[in-house]
């Protein structure tokens, strides 16, 4: 079981900022994410996009804001625990129990939910017996990729996501067939070239206007099936990851019992407690009247919930704010 | 009083919807869907880098071409056909007065 001052639902930009406004007050976080890596949607979605309101930024990257922000809360050393959703809250005598669907156990008094617009699903190709070989050959997600060390692989997809992960298993000596419904990709362009040389060089094949239409195996996948210009292929395959993007679902924290109102958690602006005494929520995942989904609105909504939060861990002490100007930075 | 143009909207449970709109400027067909109720998430916020508020453009007419880049995300999405548009890339104007579309299913 992870003990924590605070569990923080959501890596991404105000999750991450929360680690360090409750670094600040001497507050250890613990932050779960059902992504693999931090960042949320400016990650997974648009880390190579320009931001423009970030004060003190006239320009940065959502990537590079990503990297700042895991660089400012370091010191303060979070625990994460990625790659995991949020699926279960029990009320304790200490506070709450929160449950991961791989079944590991977070406990603190307090919570903040920072989920954006909640966990991110993966886009599912529909194909009829799919779910017959999901994590029996067919991944959606790559979080180890140790594991799928092999003769060859087949990727979907024609984003960042699949064409880096192709490269990474041809670097290994991993034959790999990419499948891609065009010949055009959203990847960053580098990373297309390289896949080109790559085929070139013999440790890819890539095959566009095709696509993945059928799975096969006993068991485990053992075959799939790739159609192009209306024929189609069998390819030998002990793993195929369809890596079409990830899409949000707010999922299991709409039962949690909070009070939810079009998708979004309401919130009292005081201090963004939702209607659950210890569980705050900040940024896009709250509603309130004036709500704007802006990261810097997060920023502020993450200080303000810190000061309650320390009032309900520390309920007998009286916390004295000091700028950092004045304290300096005291990581853990 | 603003100019209006009609949108002729199919939502996902199939229900058809003829609205009249006021031409506004700066909104796109996956804002003015988000705001009333027709379920499009709009996520990403009008990048083109979600696909939440994919459409099928079902007049004849294609309403300008799209880019590179949204034509890159329509491809990864699998339930995308030639006519599917990116609603946040078609701004709400006079020249699309008339458009007929439906809203797509949720990969």
């Amino acid at each position: 079981m992870i003990k924590t001052d605070i569990i923080i639902i959501g890596a991404g930009p105000v999750g991450l900022f929360t680690v360090f406004e409750a670094g600040l007050m001497k507050l250890k976080c613990h932050v779960i994410d059902s992504i693999a890596q931090p960042g949320g949607q400016l990650t997974e979605i648009y880390p190579k996009k320009p931001i423009y309101d970030i004060p003190g930024y006239p320009s940065v990257l959502a990537g590079d804001l990503i990297d700042k922000l895991v660089e400012q809360a370091s010191p303060f050393k979070p625990g994460f625990t990625l790659g995991e959703r949020a699926e279960k809250i029990k009320k304790v005598k200490d506070g709450f129990l929160i449950t991961t669907n791989n079944g590991t156990t977070h406990n603190a008094p307090v919570v903040i939910i920072a989920g954006g617009l909640g966990s991110f699903e993966p886009r599912k190709p529909k194909i009829d017996n799919i779910e017959n070989f999901e994590s029996k050959g067919i991944h959606y997600i790559i979080k180890d990729p140790t594991k799928y060390e092999t003769r060859n692989i087949v990727i979907s997809g024609g984003g960042d996501s699949a064409l880096d992960w192709s490269l990474y298993f041809a670097e290994k000596n991993i034959f790999v067939d990419l499948v891609h419904r065009s010949d055009r990709f959203r990847a960053h362009k580098d990373s297309v070239k390289k896949a080109f040389e790559f085929e070139k060089d013999g440790k890819m094949k890539i095959h566009t206007f095709s696509e993945v239409v059928g799975v096969n195996g006993n068991k485990n996948l053992e075959t799939v099936l790739i159609e192009s210009n209306k024929k189609v292929k069998e390819i030998k395959t002990e793993f195929w990851f369809p890596l079409f993007g990830l899409s949000p679902k707010l999922g299991p924290i709409s039962n949690w019992g909070l009070k939810i109102e079009k998708n979004a958690i309401v919130v009292n602006t005081f201090d963004y407690s939702t209607n659950i005494k210890g569980i705050f929520a900040i940024g896009d995942v709250n509603t309130y009247p004036g709500k704007l989904k802006l990261i810097l609105c997060g920023f502020h909504e993450a200080a303000l919930a810190i000061q309650s939060a320390y009032k309900i861990i520390n309920p007998d002490k009286r916390y004295n704010m000091k700028y950092t100007t004045v304290q300096g930075i005291q990581g853990f | 009083m603003s100019e209006k143009i009609k949108l002729k909207i199919t939502d996902r449970q199939g229900q058809k919807h003829d609205v009249d709109v006021e031409i506004d400027s700066n909104t796109n067909l996956m804002e003015f869907c988000r705001d009333n109720s027709f379920g499009v998430e709009g996520f990403c916020g009008g990048m083109g880098s979600c696909a939440s508020c994919h459409i099928h453009i079902e007049s004849s007419e294609h309403y300008g071409n799209p880019d590179d880049d949204e034509l890159a995300m329509l491809d990864d999405i699998s339930n995308s056909k030639t006519n599917s548009r990116l609603g946040c890339q078609i701004e709400i104007n006079k020249d699309i007065d008339g458009i007929k579309f439906e809203i797509a299913q949720e990969p």
